[in-house]
């Protein structure tokens, strides 16, 4: 499960990290070249803080860089999430190389791929320029940050191309970045930005933004007439409903791919950015027998510490048992079919749900249907759903299906959820005697 | 006027009616009222007419006087009326006019309720064995993995002992107030309810797999256990307590009331289920052929109408959302 490198938080980030191994990369630094890259660009890379009004302290704390000549800062949405969710209470502030602190205001934001532009005046610091770049696979990188607010920082590592599989372009970086980092450029020996550290999946596994969104975003900033908008909520409201309607589009777009578990025929794979697995269990301590098949993406948007979106999910389970009676076989049904529902979100981000609960005859198949949503109170229009469903009249075996959204307009999901039903059915049985 | 002589507990020990005036109390065998108690004098006080028609206690010189039983305050002469209560040495007296009116006689209960199940042992353990096997069977149905019998009988076991000490316990007043323990027919009444419980629910299970997201099948079943509950209490009450039928019932309700009041309050806010909108529905094993069904576009059509829901729900502020979830 890959966390997001968030933005350092006090105190229980801080314990929650330090029992991380140190870096091996790191261990066998000393290159000159590391040296170099940090004397000739360090200035360039600034401590972002987000300060809590009242408190007057921050609370939390990332990187970023330079990135034009009229002050303008690249970092993570998520460094700076506090400013946007709850401009009232947070502002922001920038502390360069020479420990000086300048206020810093966000003028763009890119929610979907982690991104902010922010602005300082004055203006007058070294700055990157940003161009597109692909360096080969094992180029040697240099991402720079401030890990754990311990002072501005240099860790090498390499670049591994583009992730497979995920919804949007992500560069796989190996190298360790750590909390604090967020925000910060990774460069090549040259000084190229190649990209903004973004998030990380323990060990040397890390995650940067492309450098090619970074330039879209900052040139959209720096477009003449470009104003700030007012709500930069709002903005990140829109972006979301952009993104699901481009990403649901390609949801089960042609033939729905299936794949045939157990004797009933179940959707997989629904966009080539999904990964799935399977399991089958069969423990002699249990009276019963699971097949397990789920795919989910391993892209998801953060829009705040208490919410986060564009999760996809889908898991189908199949149970059968030679050793349960019917009335025993479909308590043990219900109590899998009742262990699906709804991540936590607190409710100032969402309302309650709201649930159907039917009867469903679809072809060969007597189901019962639960279809959950709720609303996300600040950005209108975004729902999440869970739909699931379980096979019903067959007293020694049954499916169970869940199928999850989040972040998604109301219409999306009831189409996918309507494909998703589609899609159901029992196998061929040809197909069956097939299967192991 | 009467005298009555109270005990510790404020119960009436003994009733002297006085005919003659003046009349004496102490605690001397040739008084009028004849106390027992060491703190009082031989010749303690006397009752006589004041001369205005009323009467009056005065104290004939004893060592202790008489005192206001709520102060304490020792006076030398009190006038009588009926109620009032003088305390002698440890003992407190009270006086009582003849002429009080007194409520009607309480109706000796004959029904099967009161006359109940010591009237009928064989019904009582019947009820109470068939508790004990409902009990096993709906653990035992409940059980997803390999079980024995002996695990199965001691979930059983074990509800039925908590039972026998709820039972004990209603016993032990029973024997207090009436000098009788009526142990089987206390039994009785809770497996009444715990097999009513089991039966309502397995029901609201039933009904809700096969008549989804209509009716609050739930809210149905709690009203009828709540019921239950309530006819149980007043059993209960009606055993150990002398009060009449409708003050039974109203002291069980009352009692009920407040238990599920405050449960409902301390129960967590966050309710999503409520209202019969349930996202956890019990999955039956009945025949495909025998469940009634519709077809995906109806069912994705009542989730149109969730939009709606949700809506309503986000646009409220917060506070209100939140209130409404209570």
């Amino acid at each position: 499960m890959i966390r997001p490198c968030r933005a350092l938080r006090f105190a229980g980030a801080l314990a929650l990290w330090g029992v991380l191994p140190a870096p091996r990369l790191a261990a066998q630094a000393g290159s000159p070249d590391a040296a170099l890259v940090y004397r000739q660009f360090a200035a360039r890379v600034v401590k972002i803080q987000s300060i809590e009004k009242r408190s007057g302290a921050k609370s939390a704390i990332g990187s970023g860089f330079f990135v034009s000549p009229d002050g303008h800062v690249v970092t993570n949405y998520h460094v700076v999430n506090e400013l946007v969710n709850l401009p009232e209470r947070y502002r922001a502030e920038l502390v360069d190389g020479a420990e000086q602190v300048r206020a810093v205001e966000v003028v763009a934001l890119d929610v979907v791929h982690d991104l902010a532009v922010l602005q300082v005046a004055p203006a007058g610091d070294p700055w990157f320029a940003l161009a597109p770049i692909r360096p080969d696979r094992g180029t040697r990188l240099y991402s720079m940050g401030h890990p754990h607010d311990l002072g501005l920082s240099i860790v090498e590592g390499t670049f591994n191309g583009l992730l497979e599989h995920t919804l949007y372009p992500k560069i796989h970086f190996t190298g360790s970045l750590n909390p604090g980092m967020s925000g910060g450029p990774a460069v090549t020996a040259a000084g190229e930005v190649v990209g903004v550290n973004v998030s990380t999946a323990g060990d040397q596994v890390s995650f940067l933004v492309p450098v090619e969104r970074v330039i879209a975003l900052v040139d959209e900033a720096r477009r003449p007439g470009y104003t700030r908008p007012d709500s930069l909520l709002q903005t990140v409201g829109e972006q979301l409903l952009r993104y699901q309607d481009e990403y649901l589009a390609r949801l089960f777009a042609d033939s729905t791919r299936t794949v045939t578990l157990g004797g009933y025929q179940v959707p997989t794979e629904p966009a080539p950015f999904f990964k799935c697995w399977g399991d089958a269990s069969h423990s002699r301590a249990q009276p019963y027998e699971a097949i397990e098949h789920q795919c989910s993406t391993d892209d998801y948007v953060f829009i705040s510490g208490e919410q986060w979106s564009g999760v996809l999910t889908l898991r189908h389970t199949v149970l059968s048992t030679r050793e349960l009676n019917r009335h025993r076989f479909y308590a043990l049904l219900t109590e899998q079919f009742a262990g699906d529902g709804f991540e936590f979100q607190s409710r100032e981000v969402v309302t309650a749900p709201r649930c159907a609960t039917g009867n469903v005859a679809h072809g060969a198949l007597t189901l019962k249907t639960v279809y959950c949503t709720r609303r996300y109170r600040k950005l209108p229009g975004l729902y999440d759903v869970f739909f699931k469903a379980a096979t019903l009249g067959d007293p020694s075996s049954g499916l169970i299906t869940t199928l999850t959204l989040s972040g998604v307009t109301f219409e999306n999901a009831r189409r996918v959820v309507e494909r998703f039903l589609g899609s159901l059915g029992r196998a061929a049985a040809a197909d069956v005697a097939g299967t192991p | 006027m009467i005298v009555e002589v109270l005990d510790r507990r404020a119960g009436v020990r003994q009733r002297v009616p006085l005919r003659a005036y003046p009349a004496s109390i102490g605690r001397g065998y040739d008084n009028d009222v004849i106390l027992d108690d060491r703190y009082a004098d031989a010749r303690h006080a006397r009752i006589e007419w004041d001369g205005h028609g009323g009467l009056v206690l005065i104290d004939q010189g004893s060592v202790n006087g008489l005192l206001d039983p709520m102060t304490g305050q020792r006076s030398w002469q009190v006038p009588v009326r009926a109620g009032l209560e003088v305390r002698i040495g440890r003992t407190v007296l009270r006086f009582v006019d003849p002429a009080t009116t007194l409520e009607p006689a309480l109706r000796l209960e004959t029904g099967p309720d009161a006359g109940g199940a010591e009237a009928r042992p064989v019904r009582a353990v019947a009820v109470i064995a068939g508790t004990g096997v409902l009990l096993a069977l709906n653990t035992w149905l409940g059980k997803t993995d390999r079980v024995r019998l002996s695990g199965l009988m001691g979930d059983a076991l074990v509800a039925l002992l908590m039972v026998m000490v709820w039972a004990g316990a209603w016993a032990l007043v029973n024997r207090i107030t009436q000098h009788r323990f009526r142990f089987l027919e206390h039994m009785y009444i809770p497996c009444v309810v715990l097999a009513g419980f089991l039966l309502a629910t397995g029901g609201e299970e039933w009904l809700s797999f096969l008549v989804p997201n209509g009716v609050g099948w739930g809210t149905l079943a709690g009203i009828l256990v709540l019921a239950l509950a309530t006819w149980g209490l007043a059993a209960h009450l009606a055993r150990v307590a002398t009060i009449s039928r409708p003050a039974q019932w109203l002291w069980s309700l009352g009692i009920i009331g407040a238990l599920s009041g405050v449960a409902y309050l301390s129960a967590d806010g966050d309710r999503p289920d409520f209202g019969g909108a349930s996202g956890n529905t019990p999955l039956k094993p009945l025949t495909a052929r025998l469940i009634p069904t519709t077809t995906p576009a109806a069912f994705l059509t009542r989730v149109d109408g969730l939009k709606g829901e949700v809506d309503e729900l986000g646009e409220a502020p917060e506070e209100e959302g939140e209130a409404e979830e209570e």
